[in-house]
């Protein structure tokens, strides 16, 4: 504007004459004209300054106020802030990017005895020179790379010489922008617990190594006793079938209850004892369902006639023959709980029911279920039922005996075959025992080779039923006593040998049908003489053009896969436990012949 | 396509212009009158009755009009402001729209399905009457029809800052709760615009804690009316005139929103806006940053016709804000537009604007400087 009045007055400045009035007339009202427009404008910036002032002025005053209220607010929460850090028993800290501290509270500051202001800024090497703190930095730079958390971290620091324990948690700190700035830690000291942890694991440990010491113990005592049982047992047998009055066969079947009783308890602490040390593995072989519940039919269908009790085995018909598995120990669970059926029924029946519970690809999955008209459970008794060595009550101890091992055993055999056991029952009216039990499929049962000529094979037949001779090995003279009373109370020839050594010589100088071989003997055990055995009979063979093959049957209390093995590798050809009656003697050899 | 501009104080010089410029050499059939309330709608309407011409008519808080002439004043009251087009009647339709009884949203619906119906690639300019009318529904009702990509061009009507009704028109009938629309083809008509503000948010961030659509209950749990009040020291009766210099600023995904009052429900203590305001938004209070946001604009048109050239029809929506806030500066803005375009230059003050954004999409706003160029494309038929 004030150009414009300049450019005016050297205009009327400029004026001299009346000609150069005219010459301007016409220029001037149009500078007046812009200089009003420029007036005007600058008038209402004016105005309006003044005005817009107070409005802004209000804004600005408020804006003022909410900031000091801002500024308060954050104060306190601050302090609020402060206090909570300060009561967390625990070292809390920010960090900047490259790893200095920005901010730790008192429970930091007094476990180094340093106030905040001595520890901004510096790293944990200048505060903790004696730790290595390279394992904690690199997780520090993943938070601070990656923006995520890390919870849990466990690290060791040094202090004065001393470890200390902690679990660490790292989370990023970000800005408005979402961008990681730092990093917050929460750190706990876990020294105590761990103390703690190592003590408890150390103690776990020695008391496992005494527990499974304790059960390898009572496993080979268990076995050792074995032996002599089957003496009395074997020996009581024989006795039963010479000639006695009353009084001396009552006597004796005292004998035989009472040794039957042991035999079981032994059975049952050797099996226990076993899971107990984490050694007992189960077969996985191919066998038939309906032999194993022939087999369980056989042993119980006595006791439960002499009882007076209807006994019958119903397996649905879609069950598939042949299965693989543990036969024996399935044998063992049905019988443990059917006895327990029989036991506790006086009267009415004693019924086990299979059937399908459940089939994939490879595997099949059964129920069995014994159901009984027996005296029942009550809740209480249901809870205890499958623990160790708990039986329901003394007076139930007293009067049906028992280990109160069996269920515990069958309840982990059961789980080892990927199943469940339960009861249902009510006290008074009966009760239902099952388990589950899966088995692999198989449609192909394993089949042993018997190489030996059809010739023979024919011979053999004939003999069986009373004319085999019979090389016995043996080393337990009872034990020996026994076989060759059964086997010779049939019409079979018997020849003891002592031991692997004395088997190989009568093997290479005399002739046998049959050799009857035990495992564990002094001088040379039953494997390595079934092997020399098989080498001479090699020998014969190839000089003479023959094929000629002696059955070799190992006898063995409860072979484990491995051991059956070892046997087939020796050369034998099947495995009889002890003792054997010679029934079962020669309802193997025909089977084995036969397939 | 022809185009000639006038403004007129008095019905009596409309008259004499149209009769002087209507002759056999230009027989327009569109026309664009801005007029106040003042002069008189229904006197106007009385006039171009005369003619046949589709009319595009909307009141205002003060009328724009320059040719380049040294006599034009450029910026008007109580007058109205002409813009006489003749084109090819196929490239172009008018219709005016009752918007009584349902949402600005379902106006704009209707709008843009007319259009849609009538051309494959429409355009539109628009014009939106009634107090309380949303600007933003109006164009999100438009391109619920049409697409984001859609021109849209316009403003929404005014009464001389008085806040109680307004109103558009056609060659028939003047309505208020109403909008008045052309439909270009843009196949044929070519459509470019600039929308530029300079508003700076100025205090604290706040929450608006309650609101529907256009009306603001509460921010901060405080009545919306008592926080303007007590934030510009000003009394009941100053709002909404001064409100609409300090619109909110709706703070969105790093996008600032200018969103004014243009209405107030004493009773409720609440507060209308020319456009939604979300509840839950964050917002501030903005204001003008002095006189040199002339400046910037002059800055922004230049840049705008140095890249795109300039055309044969120019259509200026400026909110009155604006006019209040720079006063007899705003001149240069209209001064610069037509140095750069050479083209007569018609528009008004509004209370809202509708025009297109750098990325070409078009959307509702306020405190803007909304400028439409319109020409026929240099294309053989």
């Amino acid at each position: 504007m004030s150009k414009r009045l300049n450019d005016i007055l050297d205009i009327l400045n400029s004026i001299e004459s009346w000609e150069d009035f005219l010459k301007w007339k016409r220029e001037l009202p149009g500078q007046f004209n812009a200089l009003r427009k420029e007036m005007e404008a600058t008038q209402f910036k004016y105005q309006r300054s003044s005005k817009e002032k107070n409005i802004i002025y209000s804004l600005l005053n408020k804006t003022s106020q909410d900031l000091n209220h801002a500024v308060k607010t954050l104060k306190l929460q601050a302090e609020e802030l402060s206090t909570l850090l300060s009561a967390i028993p625990a070292f809390v800290y920010f960090k900047n990017m490259d790893h200095t501290y920005r901010l730790v509270n008192k429970t930091f500051e007094d476990y180094l005895g340093v106030k905040m202001e001595q520890i901004k800024g510096k790293t944990i090497r200048d505060l903790l020179p004696e730790y290595d703190s390279r394992a904690y930095e690199e997780k520090e730079n993943r938070v601070l790379e990656t923006g995520e958390p890390i919870y849990n971290l466990e690290e060791v620091i040094i202090k004065n010489k001393r470890k200390v324990w902690l679990s660490t948690n790292l989370a990023p700190v970000k800005n408005i922008n979402n961008e990681v700035i730092g990093l917050v830690g929460v750190s706990y000291n876990i020294t105590e617990r761990k103390k703690h942890e190592i003590e408890l694991k150390k103690a776990k440990e020695l008391a496992e190594e005494g527990t499974k010491a304790k059960s390898e113990f009572l496993a080979n005592v268990s076995h050792e006793i074995r032996t002599p049982m089957y003496g009395i047992i074997g020996m009581s047998e024989i006795l039963a079938q010479t000639q006695l009055n009353d009084e001396q066969r009552q006597h004796l079947q005292a004998i035989e209850n009472s040794a039957g009783s042991l035999l079981s308890l032994i059975n049952d602490v050797l099996d226990f004892s076993k899971i107990e040390a984490g050694r007992l593995d189960l077969e996985i072989i191919d066998f038939n369902l309906r032999d194993v519940l022939k087999d369980v039919e056989n042993i119980l269908i006595t006791r439960s006639d002499e009882k007076g009790l209807e006994f019958k085995i119903v397996a649905d018909d879609s069950i598939p023959e042949f299965l693989r598995g543990d036969p024996y120990r399935l044998k063992q669970i049905i019988l443990n709980l059917t006895n327990n059926a029989v036991k506790f029924t006086e009267k009415g029946h004693v019924h086990i029911f299979i059937h399908q519970d459940g089939e994939d690809e490879d595997e099949i999955t059964l129920k069995f279920e014994v159901k009984d008209t027996g005296i029942g459970i009550s809740r209480r008794g249901k809870r205890l039922l499958f623990k160790e060595f708990s039986q329901i009550d003394t007076s139930t101890t007293r009067k049906y005996g028992g280990t109160g091992l069996g269920l515990s055993i069958s309840k982990r055999l059961t789980e080892m075959m990927g199943g469940k056991i339960g009861v249902e029952s009510r006290l008074g009216k009966g009760s239902t025992f099952w388990f589950t039990a899966k088995f692999e499929k198989t449609k192909t049962p394993e089949k042993s080779l018997w190489p030996m000529e059809q010739k023979d094979k024919k011979d053999f037949l004939a003999k069986i039923e009373e004319d085999l001779s019979v090389l016995l090995v043996e080393d337990n003279l009872i034990n020996q006593k026994i076989a060759r009373f059964n086997l010779e109370k049939v019409g079979y020839k018997v020849e003891v040998a002592n031991n692997g050594k004395e088997a190989v010589a009568k093997f290479r100088n005399g002739a046998y049908d049959l050799i009857l071989m035990d495992i564990l003997m002094p001088v040379m055990n039953g494997i390595k003489a079934a092997e020399k055995i098989r080498a001479i009979e090699a020998e014969r063979n190839l000089k003479d053009n023959t094929r000629k093959h002696i059955p070799i049957v190992a006898l063995t209390a409860n072979a484990m896969k491995r051991d059956r093995e070892a046997c087939l590798a020796a050369g034998m050809d099947a495995y009889i436990s002890k003792p054997f009656k010679q029934q079962q003697l020669v309802e193997l050899l025909t089977k084995l012949i036969q397939e | 396509m022809k185009v000639k501009a006038f403004s007129a104080s008095l019905i009596h010089t409309l008259e004499q212009k149209l009769e002087e410029l209507i002759d056999d050499d230009f027989s327009p059939n569109l026309a664009f009158v801005f007029a106040s309330v003042d002069i008189g709608l229904e006197k106007v309407l009385e006039v171009l009755k005369k003619y046949p011409m589709l009319v595009f008519g909307a009141s205002t808080c003060g009328e724009i009009f320059f040719d380049g002439n040294r006599e034009t004043e450029g910026i008007y009251n109580n007058s109205v402001a002409v813009s006489l087009v003749e084109m090819n009647r196929e490239h172009f339709d008018l219709k005016l729209f009752d918007g009584k009884g349902i949402s600005s949203f379902d106006l704009g619906a209707k709008i843009g399905l007319w259009g849609k119906e009538i051309f494959d690639v429409p355009g539109f300019l628009v014009a939106v009457g009634g107090i309380g009318s949303n600007g933003q529904e109006i164009v999100e009702g438009i391109q619920k029809h049409t697409g984001r990509e859609t021109p849209i061009f316009g403003g929404l009507a005014g009464d001389d800052s008085k806040f109680e009704q307004t109103f558009v028109f056609n060659s028939k009938k003047v309505m208020t709760h109403a909008a008045v629309a052309v439909v270009f083809d843009t196949e044929k008509i070519d459509m470019k615009g600039l929308a530029t503000s300079g508003w700076v948010g100025i205090g604290s961030d706040k929450t608006v804690t309650k609101a529907k659509g256009n009306i603001v209950y509460t921010i901060d749990d405080e009545p919306a009316l008592k926080v303007y009040k007590d934030h510009l020291n000003i009394r009941d009766k100053d709002l909404p005139e001064i409100g609409v210099e300090y619109p909110l600023m709706i703070k969105k995904d790093g996008k600032e929103i200018l969103r004014a009052v243009n209405g107030v429900n004493r009773e409720e203590q609440s507060l209308v806006f020319a456009g939604t305001v979300p509840e839950g938004s964050t917002v501030t209070f903005s204001t003008s940053p002095g006189f040199e946001v002339v400046d910037h604009t002059k800055a922004d048109i230049s840049d705008f016709f140095d890249r795109y050239g300039s055309g044969s029809l120019l259509i200026l929506f400026s909110c009155m804000a604006r006019h209040k806030a720079l006063g007899p500066i705003i001149i240069e803005e209209i001064l610069t537009a037509f140095e750069k375009a050479k083209a007569p230059i018609t528009g008004f003050f509004t209370l809202g604007e509708i025009g297109m954004m750098a990325d070409k999409s078009c959307e509702f706003f306020n405190e803007t400087f909304t400028l439409v160029v319109i020409s026929e494309k240099n294309i053989k038929n």
